[in-house]
């Protein structure tokens, strides 16, 4: 058998797997008519043919099978009507209130805006003498600062090793990554800018205010130590050193709150 | 409420099958009916082809057809042809049983392939000869096996076959070539073929 007769075979195969016929003419014809070998593989697939035709595939009895089909129909349970979640009522209000507590929970908390800065009169009366910034805020007493103007504290890098010393310069915080001050200005701010005037002090404040609420104590230190150093007062020492007490520098705090004393002593 | 009468002439087209399928999917049994004459046969021959008893091919069909009209509510005759449709839950059906079953290969299939009044060529052919045959074919890969029993003892053509197992034609006619191969290799130095 020559490369040929592979050749051949394998079209034989799928010639009577298809039912095709052979032209006369083609060279597949011309081949079977000078090989013996071939046509009788050809006559060989040709009789398995016929003998698995003789076969026959049982058929169903049509009245039976139907009847059986039509009576394990009728055995089906009744389809349960189930309705939409949404005609529950019991679901839908549970809905409406899962709804309702997300809006509660996402919406900011009365605590989180910055209050307005401490302006105007400030009481530093306190028990045991220590000082205080009890403010009392108004709309009359609003921050006069323009405050979509004022630039925001820039990025500083992080102190490595916080200074212990008394006249050590004020620490300064990095402000939290990825947090652009002049777009996360909180509403309240942004809300007051318009009637507010320019005082880069009171910014301070309030950026020092800002970041206080929002946890944020370094960031809260760093704005009342710049609002400090522009404008020496009981009030943002104070407030200076209540944030870096809150961010665990107890050195720069004791500080403040020291000057605070000597400034109402005096 | 659609209204279609019963007696339909064998060649019915597939816009039949999509109204019969509207049909019967709005709860007309009678359309159902139609249904169930016009593919009974495919799916007994496809269930007997794949399972190899009589008894459990049976079940498969009925189930498969029980399994259709349960599911006809979700069926949408505008976005799927009712036939592959259907085939496909004979198919599905089936494997479950082969699977029940924890074998591929039917045994017993050989017996009970055979009607009770074989075609003229098997009247010449010894009974061993046949079921030497026969447990031949059953002994082939499933994949060979039920389109050479559909289209050579089932009488369904190759378009039917291809349709019924949700594969393209070329691949009907290379299967069966496959099997014819596979038993003519078998076959070939006993004299049997």
């Amino acid at each position: 058998m020559n490369l040929v007769c592979t050749c051949v075979r394998r079209r034989l195969a799928a010639l009577a797997a298809s039912g095709a016929d052979i032209e006369p003419t083609s060279w597949l014809a011309r081949h079977l008519a000078a090989c013996s070998d071939c046509s009788r593989e050809r006559r060989a697939l040709a009789s398995l043919a016929g003998h698995l035709s003789s076969a026959r595939l049982p058929e169903p009895d049509e009245q039976a099978f139907a009847a059986a089909v039509w009576q394990k129909v009728d055995a089906l349970p009744a389809p349960i009507h189930r309705a939409a979640w949404w005609q529950s009522p019991g679901l839908l209000a549970a809905a409406a209130g899962a709804c309702a507590l997300a809006l509660w929970m996402a919406r900011e908390p009365a605590g989180v805006g910055v209050a307005a800065p401490p302006h105007g009169p400030v009481s530093t009366a306190r028990a045991g003498g220590a000082a205080g910034t009890v403010a009392s805020i108004s709309p009359a007493s609003r921050p006069k600062a323009d405050l979509l103007t004022t630039p925001p504290p820039a990025p500083v890098p992080q102190a490595k090793k916080p200074a212990t010393s008394g006249s050590r310069a004020p620490v300064i915080p990095k402000l939290r990554p990825g947090l652009n001050p002049a777009t996360a200005r909180p509403r309240r701010m942004l809300a007051s800018a318009g009637s507010a005037t320019a005082g880069s002090t009171v910014a301070w404040s309030d950026w020092g205010s800002y970041y206080e609420q929002k946890g944020d104590y370094r960031s809260a230190a760093y704005a009342y130590g710049m609002a400090h150093s522009e404008k020496r007062d009981p009030t943002t020492a104070f407030a200076y050193g209540r944030a870096s007490e809150a961010s665990g520098d107890l050195a720069s705090a004791m500080d403040r709150y020291a000057a605070v004393l000597e400034q109402d002593g005096g | 409420m659609h209204t279609i009468a019963v007696t339909r002439p064998h060649w019915q087209t597939e816009s039949d099958d999509r109204a019969l399928a509207a049909a019967a999917r709005d709860g007309d049994r009678s359309a159902y009916a139609v249904l169930i004459a016009r593919y009974r046969g495919m799916a007994f021959a496809y269930s007997l082809a794949a399972l190899g008893n009589r008894e459990e091919a049976e079940d498969a069909a009925q189930d498969a057809f029980v399994q259709a009209y349960s599911a006809m509510p979700r069926f949408d005759p505008n976005r799927a042809e009712w036939a592959a449709w259907f085939m496909r839950i004979v198919r599905n059906r089936c494997r479950d049983g082969l699977r029940r079953r924890k074998t591929r290969r039917p045994a017993e299939m050989p017996l009970e392939i055979m009607d009770e009044a074989p075609g003229p060529e098997a009247v010449t052919m010894a009974d061993d000869r046949r079921r030497v045959l026969m447990q031949a074919v059953a002994a082939l890969p499933e994949a060979q096996r039920v389109p050479l029993l559909l289209h050579y003892a089932g009488g369904k053509t190759r378009v039917e076959i291809a349709h019924a197992l949700g594969v393209p034609e070329s691949t009907i006619i290379g299967r069966l070539a496959g099997g014819l191969k596979t038993l003519r290799r078998r076959f070939g130095g006993e004299g049997l073929i």
